[in-house]
């Protein structure tokens, strides 16, 4: 049972990333990631 | 099994940071490696990093209401292959914590005084500082900011804050109170490193927080043999997080390290990609119970 869910979960999680994706989420996590973070670092 | 976790430990955590010229230029990888997120606490911030902080990445969308549906997906995708296998073996910050630890001074404890109060400190930065305040604690254009990663990610200060204040005079003349107040969260996470086995895993991240969840349904995981185990309680013992392994293997703190394996007298203990049926003690119960 433990298992299927764990199945189903990984699953979820590519549909997730299709439609993230499809939305646009690898530039805005390509955005935030690629420039220095000025909370992170102390100064935000 | 330790000296092949280390291995990988190190082999990650220089190989999530493998962009060397940053750490000499100051200055961050921009290449499309960092689209994707990386399994552990890792500044995205740190010169070297090649990929996204998962942690950093969730709080940056839930605050720009964008990505959201995106990071969820990679948070759910490591934590449904591996659960807190990530904490055990992938994080790099728990690599520091574990070397921090091994420093041979004082007493060494497994668990702080009021730990069973402490242990929901992790959720609670999860629901309020990385979900809730990002959200809903926006400027007059809608944006939050990233709570966890401004006032409490001591991994940022350290892979991002610290060198980037080294080689950046700039940025170092520019540095005021927020930057001393996240140093010295660094300084008391070090500190409690050195006696308390990886403190900040056990009582306040919200990335373990969230791979806990997965813990019990991940496809990685622990099982142990009802036939063979002669509740002895080595496996806790054993375990640096304090654990009774035989009482439920995949609980919410086990970081995966395996330890427990290793010292049960009896090799009950396993743990794969793959579960095998666990034998249980009474097999003619079972058979019943099935037809």
């Amino acid at each position: 049972m433990r298992r299927a869910v764990g199945y189903a979960l990984a699953a979820l999680s590519v549909f997730l990333l299709i439609v993230g994706v499809s939305l646009g989420g690898m530039d805005v996590v390509w955005l935030k990631a690629s420039r220095i973070c000025l909370e992170c670092v102390g100064l935000g | 099994m330790a000296e092949k976790r280390t291995v990988i430990q190190i082999f990650w955590a220089a190989l999530s940071n493998g962009y060397l010229a940053g750490f000499r230029h100051g200055r961050l990888y921009d290449g499309a490696l960092k689209s994707f997120c990386m399994p552990g606490l890792n500044c995205y911030s740190c010169p070297g990093a090649l990929g996204a902080c998962p942690l950093g990445s969730l709080q940056s969308s839930l605050a720009t209401k964008s990505g959201v549906v995106y990071v969820v997906g990679w948070l759910f995708l490591f934590g449904a292959l591996m659960g807190r296998l990530v904490c055990g073996w992938l994080c790099p910050f728990g690599l520091v914590q574990e070397a921090l630890h091994k420093i041979p001074l004082g007493r060494k404890w497994k668990r702080l005084p009021g730990d069973r109060i402490l242990v929901w400190l992790k959720y609670v930065l999860l629901a309020l500082f990385v979900i809730l305040l990002p959200l809903f604690a926006v400027d007059a254009f809608g944006l939050g900011t990233t709570w966890f990663c401004k006032y409490v990610c001591p991994q940022g200060t350290l892979e991002a804050g610290v060198p980037l204040a080294l080689v950046d005079s700039a940025l170092r003349s520019s540095l005021g109170f927020l930057y001393r107040w996240k140093v010295t969260i660094l300084i008391v996470v070090i500190v409690f490193s050195v006696f308390v086995y990886r403190p900040f895993c056990r009582y306040v991240c919200p990335l373990g927080a969230v791979y806990g969840f997965f813990n019990k349904v991940s496809l990685y995981r622990f099982e142990v043999d009802e036939t063979r185990c002669v509740h002895c309680d080595a496996c806790r013992k054993a375990c640096p997080m304090d654990l009774s392994v035989w009482k439920d293997p995949n609980q919410m703190l086990c970081i995966r390290c395996g330890k427990c394996k290793s010292a049960c007298p009896t090799g009950a203990i396993t743990s794969g990609w793959i579960s095998r049926p666990v034998r249980k003690k009474n097999p003619q119960r079972l058979h019943v119970s099935n037809s």
